[in-house]
């Protein structure tokens, strides 16, 4: 089972990857606003607090609650672009909750973040998922 | 024992010194608005006022002799009965971050920048080499990992093997919290220090050094020289107030 927290449904290859994997496998989608081209599972965000299975986000804001779904079996943030570098005012403790969490498992868009990534979180990414690909999101959602 | 203190003048090292102890054996209060000391002095009724040297009027001057209140000022001054330099920004060793050490793995360098000029040094260190950075000013570069508070500094120096500073008090936090630091300074004297991006450069390249016997070094100058607990103690021993000092050593065993 696995879920997404997102921002929003703007996402174009998310949205077609996800919709594809919904087919194949239970998905649900966690969002404070509807995703109309989204089928399947949309839920309330709070949902996410009862969810118990695998879950991926890309939002930099929304990692910050990873680490507080306590039913939770993976946490995933996916690095699309390094969002608190836009942040004006950054406090160290986000970063602590989210990116440098030991709880919280780390997805890169690109194989060239890595080696950054490692050395900023001192832990290892566990993926490489170029615009939400399908063959890795079926991956994640088996493990 | 109660103290009162003028704001303006807390970010001195020696003042920093003292106020970091005397809260324990009594009350300090902080003058925000220089021209309530009279009235300040009247309703709180301290027993030592540290002063800025030119703050001391005839009001201060009359409280002191008719209450037998002492009085450190910060620049000379004739009625003081304690005048610090004002040129000796420098705080002393704190065996209080000695509290916050882990035995943790110590992999990070870790650069502190605290004000903007320090920005130029931070963000080469970011685009250039392998480090993380905190502090208030933000730095463009993911590598800036947020503004941090005291107690997660002294996390960060726990795991640190080598950390880039731009002042005195966090090499000394570093050293005592088994960091090697590389210090903003014109002056090289037991530290490694770096006065511009040439020097930085030299110090980062040489970073695989072992900095073991350095930090040992390091330690035992910080040790044997004076601490801000000897340095409040002696303070108040100078000043007459034995008891207080007795007090406050009492706290510490």
């Amino acid at each position: 089972m696995i879920g997404f927290l997102v921002d929003n449904g703007n996402d174009q290859n998310m949205l077609t990857n996800v919709s594809q994997l919904s087919t194949e496998k239970r998905v649900h989608v966690f969002s404070s606003s509807l995703i109309p081209s989204m089928p399947g599972n949309v839920l309330q965000r709070y949902e996410a607090y009862h969810f118990n299975g695998t879950i991926v986000t890309d939002s930099f804001r929304l990692c910050q609650q990873l680490p507080h779904l306590g039913y939770c079996k993976n946490r995933f943030y996916y690095i699309k672009d390094y969002a608190w570098e836009t942040i004006d005012r950054l406090p160290y403790r986000i970063m602590k909750n989210t990116l440098l969490n030991p709880n919280v498992d780390l997805i890169v868009n690109d194989v060239s973040q890595v080696k950054l990534i490692e050395e900023i979180t001192n832990k290892k990414v566990k993926h490489v998922m170029n615009n939400w690909d399908i063959n890795v999101l079926r991956q994640i959602a088996d493990e | 024992m109660k103290t009162i203190v003028d704001q303006t003048i807390m970010s001195y090292g020696s003042i920093q010194d003292l106020l970091r102890h005397l809260g324990r054996i009594g009350q300090v209060a902080q003058l925000k608005n220089k021209e309530s000391l009279p009235e300040a002095l009247n309703q709180f009724q301290p027993e030592l006022l540290i002063l800025d040297s030119q703050d001391v009027s005839s009001i201060v001057r009359a409280y002191c002799n008719n209450n037998k209140a002492r009085l450190i000022t910060l620049g000379e001054n004739e009625a003081s009965n304690i005048s610090f330099n004002k040129d000796n920004n420098i705080p002393r060793m704190n065996y209080d971050t000695l509290g916050f050490k882990e035995d943790v793995d110590k992999t990070d360098i870790s650069v502190f920048a605290d004000k903007p000029e320090h920005a130029q040094y931070a963000e080469f260190l970011c685009k250039n080499y392998n480090v993380k950075c905190y502090g208030p000013v933000k730095i463009n570069s993911p590598r800036y990992l947020g503004a941090i508070n005291d107690v997660e500094k002294y996390e960060i120096l726990n795991k640190t093997k080598v950390s880039v500073v731009f002042n005195t008090q966090l090499a000394q936090e570093s050293v005592q919290l088994g960091a090697y630091p590389f210090i903003f300074s014109t002056n090289q004297g037991f530290v490694k220090a770096f006065s511009n991006l040439v020097s930085l450069s030299d110090c980062m390249d040489n970073i695989d050094n072992d900095y073991t016997s350095m930090l040992k070094d390091l330690t035992q100058i910080l040790e044997s020289s004076e601490n801000s607990l000897s340095f409040t103690i002696g303070t108040l021993n100078t000043l007459g107030l034995t008891a207080q000092a007795t007090k406050l050593e009492e706290t510490y065993k």
